[in-house]
């Protein structure tokens, strides 16, 4: 059964019942609603965004759902992406962190730590002045602010 | 108001209400003229003061003050102050806070001071990370003075030297004094573009997983041979312990190699007296060795250098520092 959803600029996406319950948020909707022909709106999402969750939704319609565990392995590995996962978080900057606004509001666990890994890929290894190259940050601290917090949070160098 | 109160006063006013109306009429005319004007100029005292008892429909016409209605959230249900006056936000700082913790999560813990020196918004989020409390808690740091979460890391940053980006545990390698066991720079399997700082257990538990390459040594030389000796150095103390990191070679690497083994009854060199066995590495043999005993060549190294009492002088150093700073931020305080 199809599932309508409406997207921030009112275009309207028909998708499987099946990918639209990859995200949480929907799959309750669904629930408290029941059997209705009524498009579900997503206020937050745009078009662009959208169509793109719908494709992440779309290929992993057969995955098992991620069980939320509270005993997570803090040794997470930002390295351990799918192929396809990687070719699809190579958009622009402002669509990757869109992605990831979006899977944290549609509650797509898998589709936020992969985004989240994407990022975290990014800023590995960098710099802070490389960090903000790479994301367009604005330095707003004084000389002093900076040599003040390098100071307090300066990690240990390797040997 | 009625007409046959025409003549009577006013008690609210406590004017005759044929002057109030008069004023009314006045008013509405008055009104008019300031929607004509498009606002152009402010009522007088005399208008707000008749506006009071103006009529429902004059009430209408009278220019509404644009307020900001309060945000009320769907989660907390607490009024949130109006949107109006918030400066247009970067699309970093449109995501919430508890997402950018989920990706410092999956960075290595010495890699995120970095991030917190781009900007102050960045400063916030790393500053506010709840891992920074969680190590300070299994690792038994104590708490920051102060008690701020903000301080929170800047003491872990403090015990940066002794830090593992894997298993988050601070090893010092102190008691009893195990120098390879500090957290030494390893390229990550699947991260070789990053150094990772792994203590000697993530060390020796990761390189069982991934071999590392073998060392590139060349047995037959007396030359390679005295550098990995030199590189395992043994101690008197690892003699004492019967530690022996030494093989007994095959048929054929004994035909090989012959004329290169030395045993400890017979040799002696600079006072030194070599443990028993034979002095032939096979190459794998020995990297097993480091790894076990050294968790790899790294650690191997590290030993040689001395790195750890370098490491604990430099922390000695820091620490200090770290005390300066909580000491003056206290006075200021005050």
């Amino acid at each position: 059964m199809p599932v309508t959803l409406t997207s921030l600029d009112n275009q309207e996406f028909k998708v499987d019942k099946e990918v639209a319950e990859r995200s949480i948020l929907i799959k309750n909707m669904i629930e408290d609603v029941g059997e209705s022909d009524a498009p579900i709106p997503l206020p937050n999402v745009s078009a662009a965004v959208l169509t793109k969750v719908i494709e992440y939704c779309e290929h992993h319609r057969n995955d098992p759902v991620q069980v939320q565990d509270e005993t997570d392995d803090p040794r997470k590995r930002s390295n351990d992406i799918e192929e396809w996962d990687m070719k699809f978080m190579q958009v622009d900057q402002e669509m990757l962190f869109e992605i990831i606004l979006a899977a944290n509001y549609l509650d797509i666990k898998p589709l936020l730590d992969v985004g989240c890994k994407t990022v975290a890929n990014i800023i590995k290894g960098k710099t802070p002045e490389e960090i903000r190259k790479a994301f367009n940050i604005v330095n707003d601290f004084t000389p002093e602010e900076e040599a003040q917090i390098k100071k307090e949070n300066e990690w240990a160098e390797d040997r | 108001m009625s007409s046959s109160t025409d003549n009577t006063l006013n008690e609210g006013s406590k004017r005759p209400t044929y002057i109030a109306k008069h004023d009314e009429d006045h008013q509405i005319q008055e009104d008019r003229d300031y929607s004509i004007s498009k606002r152009s100029r402010a009522p007088t005292l005399k208008q707000r003061t008749v506006t009071a008892t103006k009529t429902k429909n004059s009430a209408k016409r009278r220019p509404a003050t644009k307020r900001p209605t309060p945000m009320v959230t769907r989660s907390t249900g607490k009024i949130q102050p109006p949107a109006l006056e918030t400066p247009p936000q970067s699309i970093l700082q449109r995501i919430p806070p508890g997402v950018w913790h989920k990706i410092l999560d999956y960075l290595p813990v010495s890699h995120v001071p970095a991030l917190s020196l781009s900007s102050r918004f960045m400063l916030h989020i790393c500053q506010t990370w709840p891992a920074w409390k969680d190590f300070c808690e299994t690792n038994d740091l104590g708490k920051p003075k102060g008690r701020l979460d903000q301080a929170y890391m800047a003491l872990v940053c403090t015990e940066s030297y002794y830090m593992c980006d894997q298993c988050h545990s601070r090893t010092t390698g102190t008691k009893p004094f195990m120098p390879q066991e500090i957290p030494l720079p390893v390229h990550h399997f699947g991260d070789r573009a990053h150094l990772w700082r792994l203590c000697w257990a993530c060390r020796v538990d990761y390189y069982k997983r991934y071999l590392p390459p073998l060392l590139t040594i060349d047995p037959r030389k007396v030359a390679t041979v005295n550098w990995l000796e030199s590189n395992l150095h043994l101690t008197e103390k690892d003699l004492e312990e019967g530690l022996d990191y030494f093989y007994e070679p095959d048929q054929e690497q004994l035909a090989n190699f012959g004329g290169y083994f030395l045993d400890k009854d017979k040799v002696s060199r600079g006072g030194c007296i070599y443990p028993s066995g034979l002095k032939l590495y096979n190459k794998a043999k020995a990297m097993q060795l480091a790894i076990d005993k050294f968790g790899g060549a790294v650690g191997l190294n590290a030993v040689r250098k001395q790195t750890a009492l370098q490491v604990e002088r430099d922390y000695d150093l820091r620490k200090h520092q770290y005390s300066m700073l909580c000491w003056s931020s206290i006075f200021k305080k005050k």
